[in-house]
């Protein structure tokens, strides 16, 4: 059966993800609505400032629907993505206790290594289905995954010590930018959940 | 570990993609527009509308100023300086700046150069008004292009006009011949690298974003249409009647850009926009898309 993944198409990096899942050769849809919403099999959620989706995701009635979309399928949050489906955030205190979608048992800290001139690129060793691999990642003030829940998530790569890659189910966050290199693996790691 | 590589430059510009940015001249302003929405704000002491009515030489903001908007705000903080004003971009990069704006909307510092780039750790935005122009900029090391518009003045028309040039001119240089290219180069005045690009592409090799005379959510709207990835908003939003709602409004329209409905709908009731000015009513000398070389 062919999948449609959706990317949520708020603001930020939506069409590099779009280009990445169809040089899979899969179908995508952005996604701006409730209606979009329902087309969809599984839903990217792109990296981008974090405040402003959710500002925009309350003030036009998506956030209840998104969060119940996240809380039964496959989704896969990258940088302001990951900090949306966190069971608990630093850094968007001022929309109050329902700042995530809160799907996955991690804890997780926004901006957290600094401005623009702190971010970076590096190498980094990413997990996938027990093969090990290396691949070029980009952080752009980056979120940190600061704690996990051992119990229920999986570490997939790891920055000094800190997790960057996690999968808990069906959910995967990624504080580094995958879709801005040509490396697919874990786009593909994510069409074959 | 490599900091502030190519990809963390133009990839700051790619998460900003689909939003808007937002002149602020005061803390307030800056908190104002980060609950709008914006995905960054411009710190500058003047917005260009203020600046084109006091005249005078128009400078870097005091540094004072761009801190206190930087602890206000945690979404990224853009300042402009003067083109090829260099020594004003090393103090933006010293504070921290997210995003330096080498802007016509400031007085010009050097009437031949502009910044070279790619000496700062800092990404650039730098304007166009054409093809060759965005090129030049690239080449210098811009992480990311914008059309000038006519700043200040509340008429999309020069945005409009400018934006529908670089894309005619891509779909030109898509259409030619490689033995065509040099040729290309030389009529646009542009590295012959980044015309191959342009050819084998289709596109800028950095985000291609709208500025200048963006005052309602139908221009932010119409800027996208036409292809732009992002829109600056000046003057448009804290010269008008109601600068949190007119905000919120551009937000939406950004996202939501091909939808008419809801275009409709955040469009009612916005209050007074700013004050326009026909383009035609400035003298040459008075128009700030002319500045850059």
């Amino acid at each position: 059966m062919s999948q449609t993944i959706g990317v949520l198409s708020i603001q930020g990096a939506f069409e590099k993800h779009r280009i990445a899942f169809e040089k899979l050769g899969l179908k995508v849809l952005y996604v701006r609505s409730i209606a979009e919403l329902e087309k969809i099999d599984k839903l990217v959620i792109p990296g981008g400032e974090s405040t402003a989706m959710v500002t925009i995701l309350k003030k036009h009635d998506l956030w209840f629907p998104l969060k119940k979309f996240c809380s039964e399928k496959p989704v896969f949050g990258t940088c302001a993505g990951a900090i949306l489906l966190a069971k608990k955030t630093h850094g968007l205190e001022k929309f109050g206790v329902d700042n995530s979608f809160s799907v996955m048992d991690i804890e997780v800290k926004r901006n957290s290594y600094g401005r623009q001139l702190d971010s970076f690129k590096t190498f980094l060793d990413i997990k996938i289905n027990n093969n090990s691999k290396k691949i070029e990642s980009i952080f752009i003030r980056a979120p940190s995954i600061m704690d996990v829940d051992s119990a229920k998530v999986e570490i997939l790569a790891s920055f000094k010590k800190e997790p960057v890659f996690v999968r808990q189910g069906n959910k995967l966050a990624v504080t580094f930018h995958p879709e801005l290199t040509d490396d697919l693996s874990i786009h593909q790691y994510f069409a074959d959940i | 570990m490599e900091k502030s590589a190519w990809e963390t430059k133009v990839g700051l510009a790619e998460m900003l993609k689909g939003g808007v940015i937002m002149d602020v001249v005061t803390p307030e302003h800056a908190k104002i527009a980060e609950q709008a929405g914006a995905v960054a704000v411009m710190a500058l002491e003047r917005v260009p509308a203020d600046i084109r009515k006091e005249g005078g030489v128009a400078r870097m903001s005091d540094p004072k100023l761009i801190k206190q908007i930087m602890e206000t705000v945690s979404i990224p903080v853009m300042a402009k300086v003067r083109i090829g004003h260099f020594v004003e971009a090393q103090i933006l990069q010293h504070l921290g700046i997210d995003f330096i704006d080498e802007s016509e909307v400031l007085t010009p510092a050097d009437d031949e150069n502009h910044i070279y780039k790619f000496d700062f750790k800092v990404p650039f935005v730098c304007g166009c008004c054409n093809l060759g122009e965005a090129l030049r900029r690239i080449g210098e090391g811009a992480a990311m292009i914008r059309t000038k518009g006519e700043a200040g003045t509340g008429n999309i028309v020069e945005a409009v006009r400018q934006f529908r040039t670089v894309t005619r001119e891509i779909k030109r240089i898509q259409a030619l011949e490689k033995s065509e290219l040099m040729s290309a180069a030389k009529l646009l005045q542009a590295p012959f690298h980044l015309v191959e690009y342009v050819h084998q592409n289709g596109k800028l090799p950095v985000p291609n974003f709208s500025a200048g005379g963006i005052a309602t959510p139908a221009d932010a709207a119409l800027m996208m249409q036409l292809g732009a990835e992002t829109v600056f908003v000046g003057s448009g939003i804290f010269k008008s009647g109601n600068p949190q709602k007119r905000a919120e409004a551009i937000v939406s329209a950004a996202t939501y850009f091909n939808d008419p409905d809801m275009l409709a709908r955040v469009s009612e009731d916005l209050g007074e926009p700013m004050t326009g000015i026909e383009i035609d009513k400035l003298l040459d000398n008075q128009k700030l898309a002319n500045r850059g070389w």
